[in-house]
């Protein structure tokens, strides 16, 4: 239950008076703050949590800070017929947060998504992850088959195909949280367009259970489209 | 192909709700109710992290602004004079005049003093007056290193005794830094004491 004591200073907010701003900071900093970080670990987890807690709780101070003083320019909209002020001051900081946390977490996910499989110790931590993260592939016929698979096999077969292949997939289905729009952000990364990414993914998946199965692996053009 | 149009248009229709309800001036109905169950839990952050955030926010909220600025505007906003806020709070009304134009010399206002004026517009806590009137005190409230003799001076119409110390000592005795923070410490510690008293 919000305490009322930010009725005692809405008149001087209407006047825009500094001290009773920080009476107002004072009291419900930590409510607000609180309240948008659950909101902002949500949405952070919601997208395999790519921005780290610290920093996620630095970009929800920013956010608070932005919602007060949103909420102090703006302080002639606020209704109180329509909920506490302390609520409003929140409602001004979830309209912002896809501007500073949703960024922070789309910059976290395109981060994840820019290490090079051309590098062979990236290569091999990546087939590292495959086996310590197995929660983080999504549910897709070509990760069951993955999942199926001992991470010494899988690791062979990735060294052995095409490196943008290879890439393409630990990208796309090991790196990217099972999100929407994970295609397309690796594709960005890539330097392709998301229908370019979709041709290499397939050609990709055809080459990898191709390999699985042991179907003519000494060949990497055999089975290509 | 129907199906593809339709799911484009929900797209679009979702995405439209979206955009509305993220630029809607006021909460949607129940959102309150939805921000208590959310408050109920903990978020596992530390409370010196959160004093910590809290009062950095607040410093800079009082950033560049002075006591006197910061008072007067105060006394505005509750729309009292100054001979009214005179009578309540037993301040001269020049002193008042002096405080709010910056001029009054917090060597010469005791601690209570100053607590009760506060109190009398309203404030329950320094807050965002933390920081300027700390400035304040520490140019006021100084405190200078020994020195081998007495220094000799004379009292000057227009020279506030603060500003009369700082020119006597100058080239004679350097600022305690650490005994000045004490003794400002100190001094703001008793004025907020006074204020939670009297509140």
């Amino acid at each position: 239950m919000i305490d009322e004591s930010w009725k005692r200073l809405l008149p001087l907010l209407r006047e825009r008076e500094p001290i009773a701003q920080g009476e107002m900071c004072s009291a419900y900093y930590d409510y607000v703050f609180g309240t948008l970080l659950k909101w902002a670990r949500w949405a952070n987890s919601d997208a395999g949590a790519p921005v780290p807690d610290p920093e996620l709780r630095d970009l929800v101070n920013e956010l608070t800070g932005e919602a007060f003083a949103k909420a102090f320019a703006r302080i002639d909209e606020y209704d109180p017929a329509k909920g506490a002020l302390p609520t409003w001051i929140v409602w001004m900081g979830r309209r912002r947060m896809n501007g500073i946390v949703g960024s922070a977490i789309d910059h976290g996910l395109r981060s994840k998504g820019s290490i090079h499989l051309d590098d062979e110790v990236e290569r091999a931590a990546y087939a590292n992850q495959l086996e310590s993260h197995p929660g983080w592939v999504a549910l897709s016929p070509e990760q069951e088959i993955i999942r199926r698979e001992s991470a010494a096999q899988i690791t062979a077969i990735l060294r052995a195909m095409p490196l943008d292949q290879a890439r393409a997939l630990v990208e796309v289905y090991v790196r990217s949280p099972p999100t929407r729009g994970r295609i397309a952000m690796v594709a960005q990364d890539m330097g392709r367009s998301s229908s370019a990414m979709d041709s290499l993914l397939r050609r990709a998946v055809k080459e990898f259970i191709r390999r699985l199965g042991g179907d003519g692996a000494d060949s990497d053009e055999a089975g290509m489209a | 192909m129907s199906a593809k149009k339709g799911d484009d248009e929900l797209s679009r229709a979702t995405e439209a709700l979206t955009a509305a309800f993220n630029d809607a001036p006021s909460p949607p109905p129940h959102f309150e109710e939805a921000l208590e169950t959310l408050s109920d839990t903990s978020t596992g952050v530390g409370e010196d992290e959160l004093r910590s955030r809290r009062e950095a926010f607040l410093a800079r909220l009082g950033q560049g602004k002075s006591v006197g600025e910061l008072l007067r505007g105060r006394r505005e906003a509750l729309d009292i004079d100054i001979p009214e806020l005179s009578r309540r709070s037993s301040w001269r009304p020049e002193r008042v005049e002096d405080l709010e134009s910056n001029r009054l010399d917090l060597g010469t206002v005791d601690a209570d003093r100053l607590g009760m004026l506060l109190v009398v517009l309203g404030l329950r806590g320094l807050g965002v007056l933390e920081e300027p009137l700390r400035l304040m005190a520490r140019g006021h409230l100084a405190v200078y290193k020994s020195t081998s003799g007495p220094v000799f001076g004379r009292t000057r119409k227009g020279v506030s005794p603060a500003d009369r110390r700082r020119d006597l000592q100058r080239d004679v005795a350097s600022v305690d830094e650490e005994a000045t923070d004490r003794q400002v410490d100190r001094y703001l510690r008793q004025v907020t004491e006074t204020m939670e008293d009297l509140s």
